[in-house]
């Protein structure tokens, strides 16, 4: 499988750009966090280190995931390792989903060792277990992940410039949060051009809100499954929809 | 058979400067015939359309006119590039890798089955002279032993044809005979060889024809077995072919 060629050297070659160091500050920021609030009762201490380190997750992520994303192919180019891919017998789209695929596996890895490592610090120091909030908090932020890292890789294709690409995956990353927000003012605004631009990008930009799986925990009976396949897809569509406009960017270019 | 030909091949670059296009001119009209089992070579001027005619013969640019064929297939074309071997000039490699690593990832993206793969891996190594240093990261190879790299990624799937652009640029005189003397092997083995270069003592060494660009048109081909002094005879050829008025014109 050639897609799999392509991620598993995605992985490695994210390995060795020392990527994984990003998670020596998450562990310093954790246990600083730890220190500034041990003279809170355990309860709100863990409550409170527990919102800083899944926000911490969540931006680091999404900055190396943007980063990554953006840089993979754009350096390829530069460095002209690109003609010895595009001159076998590969699809253009099948090295696109490769390299995606490669990204998202190691973002996932980054993920799950920030998560453990505050699962670690927060038994250690306010003897917390995990609940059902926290598991559903890392599920929201790896489906906002597999949207956001399609948006810069394609973004990347089309801007050609790794600034553009990354300040505009970083514009979409911020308005897919206020996606309501951005709804509303598209009813009450008169304006016949504002209101069709609002719309436009009402519907084109991720909205963010649809996945966040936390607000949508119904305790004590769990996540609805209804709610959780719907996520599921929009996440899944939504990335796939971008990535398929990328390979078709790709498809045209030349080297 | 006809490993390569094209017919009224033609590239013109578009740029944007400041929104307003601007072109200039890659190939015109190439119409260009290479045999099965040939040593050809694209002699031409620094910016005169080797690299361009070689790229479009491979399919990482498109052309605006006519068409370009491989062993029949027209490019762009995943059976085509099968075929094909392909070292660019003063190429990259993922210096993170090992040579053994590289060559096998490029085997697994050229479709080499798993149970032929590493012998095909050793195979090539032995011929690029590589088999001691096989496990040693790139990022330590001089620049021939990246070449030599180079040469064995574009050989791991056995092509048909290989695809040279300016070889031996850059290169040091151990470098250049190394190159010299696998082509000269690979010749052997009756591999087709499409080589672009500016450097005519060294095309006459290994080519069997040599086509002149000048300005992006092929304008005029040689024979070179048909030249009793080759070296001089090529060079005096060249010379009359891009600058009519003679080298003299320069100065």
């Amino acid at each position: 499988m050639k897609i799999l060629s392509i991620a598993e050297y995605t992985i490695m070659e994210n390995i060795r750009s020392k990527i994984f160091s990003i998670l020596g500050l998450f562990i310093l920021i954790m246990i600083g966090s730890s220190l500034v609030f041990s003279s809170l009762s355990p309860s709100t201490e863990a409550r409170v280190i527990t919102d800083i380190g899944l926000a911490c997750t969540e931006i680091f992520t999404l900055m190396t995931g943007i980063f990554a994303a953006v840089n993979l192919i754009l350096q390829e180019i530069e460095n002209r390792t690109i003609y010895l891919l595009m001159t076998r017998p590969l699809r253009r789209w099948e090295y696109i989903v490769g390299r995606y695929l490669g990204v998202v596996v190691v973002l996932c890895f980054n993920i799950i060792m920030m998560l453990s490592m505050l699962m670690l610090l927060l038994k250690l120091t306010t003897h917390w277990l995990v609940d059902p909030m926290f598991i559903w908090s890392a599920v929201t932020i790896f489906f906002k992940l597999i949207i956001i890292v399609a948006v810069a890789l394609t973004a990347s294709l089309v801007f050609t410039s790794s600034i553009t690409a990354m300040a505009f995956s970083f514009l979409v990353w911020i308005i897919g949060h206020f996606s309501s927000e951005l709804k509303i003012m598209a009813e009450k605004v008169s304006a016949p051009v504002a209101k069709i631009m609002l719309y436009l990008l009402y519907y084109m930009v991720p909205n963010f809100q649809i996945l966040n799986l936390k607000d949508k925990l119904n305790i004590p009976e769990g996540m609805p499954l209804d709610v959780l396949s719907l996520v599921l897809t929009y996440g899944v569509v939504y990335a796939a929809i971008v990535l398929i406009s990328g390979a078709m960017v790709f498809a045209k270019k030349e080297f | 058979m006809l490993a390569v030909k094209t017919e009224n091949l033609t590239k013109v670059y578009k740029r944007r400067y400041f929104l307003k296009p601007r072109y200039s001119l890659g190939i015109k009209g190439l119409n260009l015939e290479v045999e099965e089992g040939e040593t050809f070579g694209l002699l031409g001027l620094n910016g005169s359309g080797k690299t361009t005619t070689i790229k479009l013969l491979l399919g990482l640019l498109f052309a605006d006119s006519g068409q370009a064929f491989v062993y029949d297939h027209k490019v762009p074309n995943r059976q085509a590039s099968n075929l094909v071997g392909y070292l660019p000039e003063a190429p990259y490699f993922y210096r993170y890798l090992s040579a053994q690593e590289i060559i096998d990832f490029y085997g697994r993206l050229s479709g080499v089955p798993e149970q032929v793969r590493q012998k095909k891996i050793d195979e090539v190594l032995e011929l690029v002279n590589l088999t001691k240093n096989r496990h040693k990261r790139l990022s330590e190879f001089s620049k021939g032993m990246l070449q030599r790299v180079g040469i064995a990624q574009s050989l791991i799937h056995d092509p048909k044809i290989l695809f040279f652009d300016e070889l031996i640029t850059g290169l040091d005189p151990v470098g250049i005979a190394e190159m010299r003397s696998l082509l000269l092997r690979l010749k052997e083995r009756k591999k087709t060889i499409f080589l672009s270069s500016h450097i005519i003592s060294e095309i006459v060494k290994v080519c069997d024809r040599v086509g002149i660009i000048k300005d992006g048109q092929l304008v005029r081909i040689v024979d070179l077995r048909q030249l009793k002094n080759k070296d001089e005879e090529l060079e005096k050829i060249f010379l009359d072919t891009v600058m009519p008025a003679g080298p003299e014109a320069v100065s």
